[in-house]
């Protein structure tokens, strides 16, 4: 499909060794170059370096933001294999169960702490957008940082889905159940045992009954209803990060994530010197402004003295 | 199904972004610590990327940000740059700048061509100053955009123009940008490692002289990749080329499903579309990574009216929330309540509202769209043959207040079309009447230029696709249906007229002939094998209608034998 036309190019340009073409060998000539031209390129090279290590620190940043989305989403992936095991063994786990109790704890921690971090940078962008306007270090800040929303709400919902798919799942097993013994109950009534846990009319019914295994089934019943109750905990848990997440994907939207509209962002690169010295054009018009005021209060002063002076001496006459 | 989406995002991903990296020496593209790249684009390149790609994908894989080539750019003398462009003069131009400077303006160049650079343009790059920090060199051969699982477009906007002008004297123009096409259409089939058989219809002049142009394209692709176009499927692919004076009515009917109707009644840019409420505006993006979107988008707007408060409601239900009112403040205070399920709430929502903005648009137009569907089937909406469609169309056109200058031109266009020309006189009077200003009138009198008879007598063939027959119309006002319909069908029936569709090269392996293997198993349950499926691959030069992009899927769904895609020129 795409073909490389390196070779073609460095026999064409005649580059050789190109095998030990070494990376570190144009940085020299650059070296070279500003030698060469000394006083002239030097300032400049100071002011990039300085963009350079500020944009470095901040690739950084961005590389352990994403380490710890990447790790919360094998997290999520792992809660999700979890799920599966435990509603296809008959016998319910207890490690597994402690597990999963575990990471749905560490995930709570760390997504929290993935969210402060992300806020964290947000401000620090919008530090930077009031300074440096659309240049290339903000650019890459809001780009990296967008990218990282994204990523950490696409990882979120993922979870979000597969708990609520869970409950679902823990819902209709214990539905299942309920009809096992042989009552019917109307949906409505399944949904109310549910929320509130009250279990009487059920119970009843196996009371009746009185036999082990209507015992076992009681006691499966109530373990699947522990199971959605601390879901709905873990879910409350998260209800303030969710509703930040839906804040951030409504200001979000999907248009930020389109290559065009980023590419429209960019804006032609002045360097530092230029904007310099727009800055001093307008300083110095803010200097001749007050130059004039100051001469204008003095002729002021003057011709009041003046007329003083005058109606002064035109009384003594 | 090998969506032309996924596989250009897969190309760009692994050929570009990651191939770029492993260049430089890490080879594991899971690794954090990778190079940070700036990622700098053209004009086409963008258009490309935005099509298939977001930015988060990019992002993830290294690039710090992404920058327009053609505008003055701040130096990262610490970062590796990848540039994709096409080899053309402008764009070379700006990528020679960069490599010109004393001072590096990236670390390292790697460099993507979008086609087949040219000798000249490939000379002037081996003697650039900077020529040693370039890593990668490569044609990734991947001009065309990516609209839709099965739509590309191929962009170009004098072709349209040059194609159909009947004056001679912008020969030369016109076969450089046929070339320009031809190149890009080659693209598309390189991409899809296709190796077609092309066929063009014979009533268009012109149309032999793309099809010549895009063999020898073609060609040119196929002794750089021997293995395009090998397999048993691929032996079968056709392309066939196509004029828009095949059909005219279609792109003038007023199209009923969602899609169509969104963009042809509806302010949409650039697949956005701006949804306003009472004090605030949504901007939605219409894109089939919504999946919502894409089983939507194709389906009649009686069926969306319906479905989509249906499964709004069943949503609903399913998450035990109950309202009796979906007005969209009631949804704001759910969505307050209950973020994790903002997603889904949103996306219906917005559906609704578009939903609903199409069908009040439609009430104005219900009207028109009868008159134009009598007219394109030439037959009334009882099934009686039409004879004269006069009393329907001057109210139309008499009309001041509901139809605009363009409304009236569509009926118009239909009414010559269903005419097959009408005398000077009364084309005249017909555009006095519905009092089409004079610079517009040319629409119109331009069809001839199609091929079409304006004024009757002019002796153009027009039409000859013989229709097929169908049974079983859902919706009065959309009896209409596209010639490509019955081209694609008579095509992947194999009867498709040699006469009006010759081959350029007949590739295919004998007509008719299968490979034995494939018999046994059954052409029937190639819903298994959904990868191998020969193609046929369209091109309408001039540009397909949101009807006919229908049509494709329609076909899709229903022959598991071939798959279509559908192109156009923008």
């Amino acid at each position: 499909m795409s073909r490389n036309r390196l070779h073609e190019f460095r026999l064409k340009a005649d580059i050789t060794g190109e095998k030990e073409f070494q990376p570190l060998e144009p940085k020299n000539q650059a070296m070279d170059n500003k030698n060469d031209d000394e006083g002239s390129g030097d300032t400049v090279i100071e002011v990039k370096e300085s963009v350079d290590s500020e944009v470095e620190s901040y690739f950084m940043e961005v590389n352990d933001t994403r380490k710890m989305i990447q790790e919360l989403d094998t997290d999520v992936e792992r809660v999700k294999q979890l799920h599966k095991t435990i509603f296809s063994s008959v016998y319910s786990d207890e490690r597994k169960k402690v597990e999963l109790d575990n990471l749905i704890s560490v995930i709570k921690t760390s997504s929290q702490v993935i969210r402060l971090k992300l806020k964290d940078m947000k401000e620090a962008n919008f530090q930077a957008q009031e300074e440096g306007g659309a240049s290339a270090p903000v650019r890459i800040r809001t780009t990296q940082h967008s990218a990282l929303q994204q990523s950490f709400i696409d990882v979120m919902y993922e979870y979000q889905i597969a708990q609520t798919k869970y409950r679902d799942k823990c819902k209709a097993q214990i539905k299942r159940q309920i009809e096992i013994t042989g009552k019917n109950f109307s949906e409505g009534e399944v949904d109310d045992m549910i929320e509130k846990g009250n279990w009487s009319v059920f119970t009843q019914g196996i009371i009746v009954l009185e036999t082990q295994q209507a015992k076992k089934v009681l006691a499966d019943v109530e373990a699947r209803h522990q199971d959605i109750q601390k879901l709905e905990q873990s879910l409350l848990d998260l209800h303030g990060l969710f509703a930040e997440l839906a804040v951030m994907v409504e200001a979000q939207g999907h248009v930020v994530n389109s290559i065009a509209a980023s590419v429209m962002e960019t804006v032609d690169y002045a360097d530092k010197g230029r904007r310099e010295l727009r800055k001093a054009v307008i300083l110095k018009k803010k200097v001749r402004k007050k130059q004039i005021c100051v001469y204008l209060t003095l002729a002021m002063v003057v011709l009041i003295i003046a007329l003083i002076l005058t109606s002064y001496f035109c009384g003594l006459f | 199904m090998t969506s032309l989406k996924n596989v250009t995002k897969q190309l760009i991903i692994n050929e570009v972004l990651r191939g770029s990296s492993s260049a430089t020496d890490n080879k594991n593209s899971n690794d954090l610590n990778q190079e940070w790249r700036v990622l700098i684009l053209d004009k086409q390149a963008t258009k490309v990327l935005t099509s298939c790609c977001n930015m988060q994908a990019v992002a993830t894989e290294g690039i710090s940000m992404v920058e327009d080539l053609y505008k003055k750019r701040q130096p990262f003398p610490n970062l590796e740059a990848v540039y994709i462009l096409q080899p053309n003069s402008e764009s070379m131009e700006c990528l020679l700048q960069d490599l010109k400077l004393e001072q590096p303006m990236y670390k390292s160049f790697h460099i993507f061509f979008l086609e087949i650079c040219p000798m000249d343009l490939f000379d002037t790059l081996c003697g650039v100053p900077q020529k040693r920090r370039i890593k990668t060199l490569k044609e990734i051969n991947f001009s065309f955009i990516p609209a839709e699982s099965n739509v590309y477009l191929l962009d170009s906007e004098s072709s349209m123009k040059l194609y159909y002008n009947p004056q001679q004297n912008d020969e030369g123009n016109m076969l450089v940008e046929l070339q320009k096409l031809a190149e890009r259409l080659a693209t598309v089939c390189a991409t899809l490692g296709e190796f077609p058989s092309i066929r063009y219809r014979a009533g268009y002049p012109k149309n032999v002289v793309f099809a010549k142009a895009l063999e020898r394209k073609l060609q040119e692709y196929k002794a750089g990749d021997q293995g395009m176009g090998e397999g048993p499927e691929k032996l079968r692919s056709q392309l066939i080329i196509l004029d828009r004076g095949f059909d005219c009515v279609s792109p003038v009917v007023h199209e009923l499903t969602f899609q169509a109707m969104i963009h042809d009644l509806l302010d949409v840019k650039d697949n956005v579309y701006t949804i306003k409420s009472q004090n605030k505006s949504k901007d939605i993006l219409l894109d089939d990574n919504d999946e919502s979107w894409k089983s939507l988008k194709n389906i009649h707007i009686a069926e969306v009216m319906q479905k989509v408060p249906e499964e709004y409601k069943k949503f609903l239900e399913s998450k035990n929330i109950h309202s009796n009112k979906t007005n969209i403040k009631d949804l704001q205070l759910m969505i307050k309540k209950m973020p994790q399920y903002q997603k889904q709430l949103t996306m219906l929502d917005t559906q609704i509202n578009m939903a609903a903005d199409c069908n009040s648009a439609f009430k104005r137009i219900e009207k028109l769209c009868e008159v134009e569907q009598d007219l394109a089937t030439s037959v009334d909406g009882e099934g009686e043959k039409l004879r004269d469609p006069m009393p329907q169309i001057n109210p139309i056109i008499l009309d001041f207040d509901v139809f605009s200058e363009y409304d009236k031109l569509r009926v118009i266009i239909l009414y010559i079309l269903f005419k097959n020309g009408v005398p000077q006189s009364s084309l005249q009077k017909l555009l006095q009447h519905a009092n089409v200003s004079s610079d517009m009138h040319s629409i119109v009198t331009n069809l001839s230029l199609l091929g079409q008879n304006v004024i009757s007598g002019e002796g153009n063939n027009g039409n000859q696709i013989p229709r097929k027959e169908r049974e079983g119309v859902r919706y009065k006002l959309s009896r209409w249906v596209p010639v490509i319909k019955d081209v694609m069908e008579y095509a992947l029936d194999d009867n498709l007229d040699k006469r009006l569709f010759p081959f350029q090269l007949n590739r295919l392996s004998e007509t008719g002939y299968r490979v034995p293997t494939s018999t046994r198993y059954g052409w029937h349950n190639q819903g298994s094998l959904p990868r191998n499926r020969p193609k046929i691959i369209i091109f309408v030069m001039g540009g397909v209608t949101y009807s006919e992009i229908r049509s494709a899927y329609e076909v899709n769904s229903q022959q598991n034998d071939y798959e279509v895609i559908i192109g156009k020129k923008r």
